[in-house]
């Protein structure tokens, strides 16, 4: 955490390298979060580079002491439904990427049951969904996952767990069983 | 299936999913690649962004009134002085020179001369709209508001320099309690700018002039009244009700700056 | 670099002067073209952030104005239709002011001042009066303080109007330049003006945006609507009080050739002509006179 305040201290005083070191930090997650809510890998990219790009103007409103992470994630969340909305209008549903997983992966070494998982993880409702892609697919904490949706720690948790109640009951349906 | 073992799974499915197929790149080594190549060029556009951010540094509010005092701040205080000298002067030619030893005008006139202090405000205040600068002005970083509280900062250090500047010169020359003379002085200044700030909270720019105009005409007429009809109202001192009075109108006028601060469409007033 | 004007309304006591106007706004220049009392100022002090709408948001960059604050003032320029100055202002003066009023540090003020200066070519008067310029100059110092800033969007209401012709040109030019990864927003009636340099128009009347589109896109809306023909010049005033005529010119010859807008042709003669923005203007604005260039 020190480390990451002193770097956001850097790029205060507009010093590029920390702003160089901090993305190494956290492209790869939040280019991952992105994945899982643009329609294709390059939307995706944009959609991360944005986010990245709209952090560093909008610094000042970024509150201190740890939450850099809550706040990135905030904006990645913020810029995807934008550009949804505005420019990627109806080219993008849940189900489609559901689909898309489900071609993608041909000729991956891919286990039967984690593409079914991933097919009804899509297709859970929304504010579900965005909970359980933060924890298991970004793992934040709960804590985390709290500061970024905005709700309270219980509200998180027990979402959580009727998710995960749900996602049980649906692989257990599709024949799968502890191997 | 117990929890943990599902979880795992679950971890498992949505982990992998975004890497890129074994079957469109080349190797493990290169699955990383396009994601590299991308990142370089996000770093490479941030690090051009945080460079310009910083050519953009701005300053704060204690620079902008240092400025507005060497822009702003030596015409508010020319006026002021001018308008205490002019206000001796008329005094002076009108009533005689020995006018100001005369102990039965003296409240009276300290009565007179705060609200007139008082009043300097107003052509600052309305000139912004009288030139229409106040459209420019609501545009910048710190548009109207901030300026407006700027402008009132350097004319209460002009009015709180002559207003001790008479309270001293009234003290020393006049055997008057100085209780009462800063009274005299306090009170009607504080009845004339809670009135100020309370026109300048609710009325609109096209509204100000005439309203602030009428509020003060109305001022001056009251005092004048009770200088007719009771005389005995000038011979008070600072007694703990005069005291409670003044303290309750220093409350209404932060009442009123708040007011304006926070609650009103200062700027947008402006605009009508 | 994306101004969204999201179903913005604002009402005033007697009037709607903005009705749920929605508006994304690109890199480039933008025209919004209305006549006056069209809504066209309101909106555009509601976009400058002085303004706030009875409901509706607008957002930059996906982010509502209102919670950027100074933020948002510092990437923007805007340039009233009435503007005026202190009158013991010199130009320097006056950018001196305004500088101190956007927050500009001694040292870039001074920058962006010179350079400024130079661009519009002010600096002979630098030390002059403003009160004592030409409309042009006077307008030149206007636009010199919305880019005192180095502002990305920059708002312009009117800002054409009280220049000659030369001057309208050079302003043309001026714009182009700046446009190119800039957001423009010119509200005018003088349609030749934006025509040339806008990529995109939006047409305002009554408060309520009725077209959006490419010059080219707007222009199709009045296609077949314009006709050009030959007159003797003596029955000129009759067809006057018949018909919208658009443009005349003096042939020589007791002829007079007239250009009108008409859903069909009203003379034997009449030849259909490539519809302009001026057309389309005049055809939404029938009352509205136009003012013309030369």
């Amino acid at each position: 955490m020190t480390r990451e305040d002193e770097l956001i201290h850097r790029i205060e005083q507009g010093d590029p390298d920390a702003v160089e070191e901090l993305v190494k930090i956290y492209y790869p997650e939040i280019l991952r979060y992105c994945l899982w809510h643009a329609p294709d890998r390059s939307l995706a990219e944009d959609a991360a580079q944005e986010t990245f790009f709209k952090a560093v103007r909008y610094f000042n409103h970024y509150v201190h002491k740890g939450k850099f992470k809550a706040f990135l994630y905030q904006i990645a969340a913020n810029t995807c439904v934008d550009m949804r909305r505005k420019r990627w209008l109806s080219d993008f549903s849940y189900e489609e990427l559901a689909l898309d997983f489900a071609c993608a992966e041909t000729g991956f070494e891919e286990i039967h049951s984690n593409l079914f998982l991933k097919q009804v993880v899509c297709r859970l409702p929304d504010d579900l969904r965005e909970i359980v892609i933060l924890r298991f697919g970004q793992d934040l904490t709960l804590k985390e996952i709290a500061n970024i949706v905005g709700l309270p720690l219980r509200t998180v948790q027990s979402r959580l767990n009727s998710a995960l109640k749900r996602l049980r009951k649906e692989f257990e349906k599709g024949g799968f069983y502890e191997s | 299936m117990n929890h943990k073992t599902f979880e795992m799974h679950l971890e498992a499915a949505l982990h992998r999913s975004t890497d890129i197929p074994a079957d469109q790149t080349p190797g493990p080594d290169l699955i990383n690649s396009r994601n590299q190549g991308h990142m370089d060029a996000v770093i490479w556009e941030l690090k051009k962004e945080v460079v310009k951010k910083r050519s953009r540094k701005r300053i704060g509010f204690s620079d902008f009134l240092l400025l507005q005092i060497k822009m702003t701040g030596w015409k508010i205080w020319l006026l002021q002085g001018m308008m205490f000298l002019g206000f001796v002067f008329l005094i002076t030619a009108i009533l005689g020179p020995y006018i100001w030893l005369d102990h039965r005008y003296t409240t009276k006139l300290l009565c007179y001369f705060s609200i007139l202090i008082s009043m300097t405000a107003l052509p600052f205040l309305h000139r912004s709209v009288h030139y229409k600068m106040q459209e420019v002005e609501a545009a910048t970083r710190f548009s109207s508001m901030r300026l407006l509280l700027a402008k009132m900062l350097l004319l209460g250090i002009g009015d709180v320099f002559l207003l001790n500047m008479v309270l001293i010169t009234a003290a020393l020359r006049t055997s008057i309690y100085t209780g009462s003379l800063v009274l005299y002085l306090l009170f009607p200044f504080l009845l004339a700018n809670g009135g100020a700030l309370f026109l300048i909270g609710h009325l609109n720019a096209g509204h100000f002039l005439q309203g602030s105009l009428a509020f003060y005409t109305l001022l001056i007429t009251l005092v004048t009244v009770v200088r007719y009809f009771s005389p005995a109202f000038f011979q008070q001192t600072l007694s703990s009700g005069w005291l409670a009075a003044c303290a309750g109108m220093t409350v209404f006028c932060i009442w009123q700056l708040r007011y304006i601060i926070y609650r009103s469409s200062y700027s947008e007033m402006q605009l009508n | 670099m994306e101004l969204y004007v999201n179903n913005v309304s604002k009402q005033f006591k007697d009037k709607r002067a903005v009705d749920h106007v929605t508006l994304n706004i690109t890199p480039g220049v933008w025209g919004l073209l209305g006549a006056n009392g069209a809504g066209k100022t309101t909106l555009m002090r509601m976009i400058a952030g002085i303004m706030k709408p009875t409901s509706g948001r607008i957002e930059y960059d996906g982010i509502p104005i209102d919670r950027l604050k100074d933020e948002y003032r510092d990437i923007f320029g805007y340039l009233p239709q009435e503007f005026g100055f202190y009158p013991e202002f010199t130009v320097k003066n006056y950018l001196e002011y305004v500088s101190a009023l956007k927050g500009l540090t001694a040292k870039e003020s001074r920058r962006r001042i010179s350079d400024l200066l130079e661009q519009l070519t002010l600096t002979n008067v630098c030390n002059k009066k403003i009160a004592k310029l030409s409309g042009g100059m006077k307008r030149r110092v206007g636009i010199a303080q919305a880019l005192l800033n180095d502002p990305e969007v920059l708002i312009l209401d009117e800002p054409t109007s009280g220049l000659d012709p030369a001057e309208r040109v050079r302003f043309r030019n001026l714009l182009s330049e700046f446009a190119r990864d800039h957001i423009v927003l010119i509200s005018t009636h003088i349609v030749p003006d934006v025509e040339y340099i806008a990529t995109r128009n939006a047409v305002m009347k009554d408060g309520r945006l009725i077209s959006t589109g490419t010059t080219e896109e707007l222009v199709k809306l009045v296609d077949g609507k314009v006709w050009s023909a030959m007159i003797p010049t003596k029955y000129l005033p009759e067809y006057e009080q018949k018909l919208r005529i658009v443009n005349l010119r003096n042939e020589g010859d007791d002829q007079v050739s007239i250009r009108y807008l008409s859903e069909r042709p009203r003379t034997e003669d009449s030849v259909p002509a490539v519809p302009r923005l001026e057309d389309l203007y005049l055809w939404l604005f029938p009352q509205d006179t136009l003012e013309r260039e030369g």
